[in-house]
């Protein structure tokens, strides 16, 4: 059976595109404030900084 | 002395761990476009993959700082499973909320975006075929399995594989299509159908 993958010229934009900026200031946001207490073997305590 | 953009992945996880955004600025913007392309790639919708894209993210952030990212020199890798795991998650969600609300006619299968553009069981269809492929590689001999997951899940150049297989960039490219010849061959064998909608 022969493999066809169809990419749409909007496929190819979606990818060229990337992520928004909206979206990345967001993970960098959550990446700058979250930090994680090890408590035992399977719990942690989140800690969001302000 | 060395700037961030230099270090490997599992340095960048290491500062960031430690405390240092920038190294995860850095190891993000390293990946983004891939990770990006690997969701839009399956779900085919923007406004989706935003999501996805964000939640992957997040779930990597949560793993690196509670100490559990254990994947050394696979971040790629480690990443788009926790995409694909996202998306699995996804669409299992939403088949369910579908099934329910069909009946009471508050889901308006018409509008769906997601339906407008590829179908669920196109979505699960294309997850079945990925899925396939991947439990073929397992059949692989070693040397085989390894060229195909380097370069297809771990995104590395065939002059990476051959550094780190210790072979020549000829004996990588061979091992690939024997691979692929390999994989042709199965997939005739036993009848699987590969084609992504």
């Amino acid at each position: 059976m022969q493999k066809i993958t169809t990419l749409h010229s909007n496929d190819l934009q979606a990818m060229q595109v990337g992520p928004s900026d909206q979206s990345i200031q967001r993970i960098l946001q959550f990446a700058a404030n979250y930090r994680s207490q090890k408590v035992n073997n399977n719990c942690y305590v989140d800690i969001i900084l302000s | 002395m060395k700037t961030l953009d230099q270090l490997t992945d599992e340095q960048l996880v290491s500062l960031y761990e430690q405390g240092n955004n920038t190294a995860f600025e850095v190891l993000m913007m390293r990946y983004k476009s891939k990770v990006y392309a690997y969701i839009f790639q399956i779900v085919r919708d923007r406004e989706l993959t935003e999501d996805i894209f964000q939640d992957t993210f997040i779930k990597a952030i949560v793993t690196i700082q509670q100490g559990r990212y254990s994947e050394s020199g696979k971040f790629l890798g480690w990443i788009n499973r926790i995409a694909h795991n996202l998306i699995i998650d996804h669409f299992r969600r939403e088949k369910n909320e579908n099934t329910v609300s069909a009946d009471s006619f508050e889901y308006d299968i018409v509008n769906s975006s997601k339906l407008s553009d590829l179908s669920i069981e196109d979505i699960l269809s294309n997850e079945q075929v990925l899925n396939d492929v991947v439990r073929m590689v397992g059949f692989l001999p070693i040397v085989q399995q390894e060229v195909v997951r380097m370069r297809f899940f771990e995104d590395l150049s065939f002059k990476e594989i051959a550094e780190k297989t210790q072979v020549s960039i000829n004996t990588a490219l061979g091992r690939m299509r024997y691979a692929l010849l390999n994989m042709r061959r199965m997939a005739a064998e036993k009848d699987v159908y590969l084609e992504l909608r």
